[in-house]
């Protein structure tokens, strides 16, 4: 059975004009795991995680989290699953410690268990003697650690994530996005998480649904996303035609692309090597050699990007 | 010897992680404790308990003040002894419209802190987000300053009640006097607390600002019965306008308690405009359950 599936599930948000489609006839089944919900903002994750959270009622169509129908079972399903929101939610006069306890409670939990658990989760979070404090005082990467702390300390089985980066500098963001691997691979605490930057999801999920004007894209394991537009990026200051030209002529799938550039396909095997020795050979000046990055563009404009390759590979 | 300090620092980040995730296996208590939860951190919350110094002072200066009345009315009847009928006005039958303004100010400080302070920092989508449920939200912030203010209320009367048992000549026949008016003023007290309540916290659930729900709340309580009984005093209404005068909140609660101890009311609002005291009892319990629904639905909607 899918932890989460859909069917035809449809979101219009009263307004002028007909409104606002948020999700249209989205069909999708998402097995356990960490899961990255990718798409640009506004393509309909947030309203996604609500109704699968029972707080949204869908407009039509199916949802069902851990088995259970997000229309009859809401209730049921909210003890069981732990939900980040992306805005500050946070109220500024209670201590971290007070905050999560009461929520902990609110989830079900026994008092004396709720405050246990509050304990742990925040150490796990990486919030020590500042719990103590007000959260007013907070930092953002604080506040973004309590707001997984208190989705965290029922133990849900299902944790639902929204931009857990949100505002955070790039070490913070390290760190959630460490968290939030720990949590899926160690603790087995399936994850929903999304994010509009799938370098992040890149880097955590090991399945990615991508969403866009609230329809389905695409919803694959991240290995068959990288395998399909892994690209390399080889920069040098001149004779990029000659680098493409030897790369060609050696086998790999090779285009130029503008002056100083060559793309090279990583399909059949790394072209690390034949890189090198042709820029030997020829004496040329590598400056850079990388990964082309996926980010969520690459991914909507997808065609782009394969027509690319394969028309060298041709 | 001694180890390296980088391993001694990579095996404390170590070992704080290791221990920093364990299951929970243990009871999981669901919906109804959530409520209970909720229900007795509210009540707290209104009187400032596990808050700072600052949030125990409206409640309790205010408490302080609703028992002033009754505190004075048991001195008097001490000194005065059986003479005091006629020289102390305030009797258990016609407390709670004494400390009416008390009242008024006890739900106006109170009602925003319950609402609004979830609505201003959003905290309210953690709480939707869990077993608890959205009316279950609106029962118990509801439940909980209802039965705070009946706490407030009922403290004042039992110290009456208990000095009119003393400071009678014969015990016997002060249990007697007081004995019957403890149902009466179990009720009055409960319909009174619910109804305050909900009309502060029907307009402060609209209001997420603390202050302007405030100004709201006061100037509800205020305006309504000042307009309104000037309008029955001054306005010599007939039918049907003299039932204006159940717009005034103080002549709800003087109708209420009228009507329960089978004495006449005192507010100018019932006397004057005519209308049977027990118009505005039942006036008043209909605001009570009408304003819990406003809540209820409220809550239903809310954006969390």
């Amino acid at each position: 059975m899918p932890l989460i599936s859909t069917q035809n599930l449809t979101k219009r948000y009263p307004g002028p004009g007909g409104g606002v489609l948020a999700l249209d006839a989205l069909s999708v089944e998402i097995e356990p795991g960490i899961v990255g919900l990718v798409g640009a903002n506004g393509a309909g994750k947030s309203t996604l995680l609500r109704i699968l959270l029972g707080l949204l009622a869908p407009t039509s169509g199916r949802a069902s989290v851990l088995g259970l129908d997000t229309a009859a079972n809401g209730g049921r399903i909210r003890e069981r699953v732990g939900y980040m929101p992306e805005h500050d939610v946070l109220p500024s006069d209670l201590t971290a410690t007070d905050l999560v306890a009461h929520l902990a409670e609110m989830s079900g939990l026994p008092r004396i268990a709720a405050r246990e658990r509050t304990a742990d989760v925040l150490r796990h979070v990486g919030l020590f003697e500042e719990r103590y404090r007000p959260i007013g005082g907070y930092s953002t990467g604080m506040r973004q650690r309590v707001k997984l702390a208190q989705a965290l300390v029922h133990d849900p089985r299902l944790l639902l994530l929204d931009e857990p980066t949100n505002g955070l500098d790039p070490a913070g963001r390290d760190e959630m996005l460490d968290l939030v691997r720990r949590t899926g691979t160690e603790f087995g605490i399936a994850v929903l998480v999304c994010s509009h930057l799938l370098g992040e999801i890149e880097r955590v999920c090991d399945h990615v649904v991508a969403i866009d004007g609230g329809r389905l894209l695409r919803s694959a394991s991240l290995a068959s996303f990288t395998g399909r537009t892994g690209t390399l990026i080889v920069e040098v200051d001149e004779g990029a035609a000659d680098l493409a030209a030897d790369l060609v002529a050696a086998g790999f799938p090779a285009r130029v692309d503008g002056p100083r550039r060559v793309l090279v396909g990583t399909h059949a095997e790394l072209p690390y090597d034949a890189i090198r020795d042709a820029a030997a050979s020829r004496g040329l000046a590598l400056i850079r050699v990388e990964p082309a990055r996926h980010r969520v563009e690459d991914l909507f404009r997808d065609d782009v990007h394969e027509e690319g390759v394969r028309g060298t590979a041709a | 010897m001694a180890q390296p300090p980088d391993l001694i620092a990579g095996s404390a980040t170590g070992s704080i992680f290791d221990l920093g995730y364990h299951g929970y296996d243990g009871p999981r208590l669901g919906r109804r404790h959530a409520i209970s939860t909720l229900f007795v951190h509210s009540l707290k919350w209104t009187f400032g308990i596990g808050r700072g110094g600052r949030a125990k002072i409206a409640p309790f200066v205010l408490a302080g003040l609703t028992l002033l009345p009754a505190v004075i009315a048991v001195g008097i009847r001490a000194l005065a002894g059986p003479a005091a009928e006629r020289v102390s006005p305030i009797t258990p039958q016609n407390y709670l419209t004494y400390v009416q303004t008390f009242i008024a100010f006890f739900v106006t400080a109170q009602a925003p802190e319950l609402l609004g302070r979830d609505q201003r920092s959003h905290v309210l989508t953690l709480y939707f987000s869990r077993a608890l449920e959205r009316t279950d939200y609106a029962l118990a912030k509801y439940g909980a300053l209802v039965c705070a203010l009946a706490l407030v209320l009922l403290a004042p009367q039992a110290v009456l009640l208990l000095g009119m048992i003393f400071a009678s000549v014969d015990l016997g026949a002060g249990l007697g006097a007081t004995l019957p008016l403890v149902v009466p003023i179990l009720l009055s007290t409960v319909v009174a607390a619910a109804f305050f309540s909900g009309i502060a916290l029907a307009i402060a659930a609209f209001i997420p600002r603390r202050a302007f729900s405030a100004g709201a709340i006061v100037a509800t309580f205020l305006v309504l019965s000042g307009v309104v009984e000037i309008l029955v005093v001054r306005g010599r209404l007939r039918d049907p306008f003299r039932y204006v005068a159940l717009l005034d909140p103080y002549a709800l609660l003087d109708g209420l308690a009228s009507t329960l101890f089978g004495v006449p009311g005192r507010d100018a609002s019932v006397t004057h405009s005519g209308v049977d005291p027990a118009i505005f009892a039942v006036g008043a319990c209909v605001v009570a359950v009408a304003t819990l629904l406003v809540i209820v639905a409220r809550y239903r909607r809310i954006e969390a």
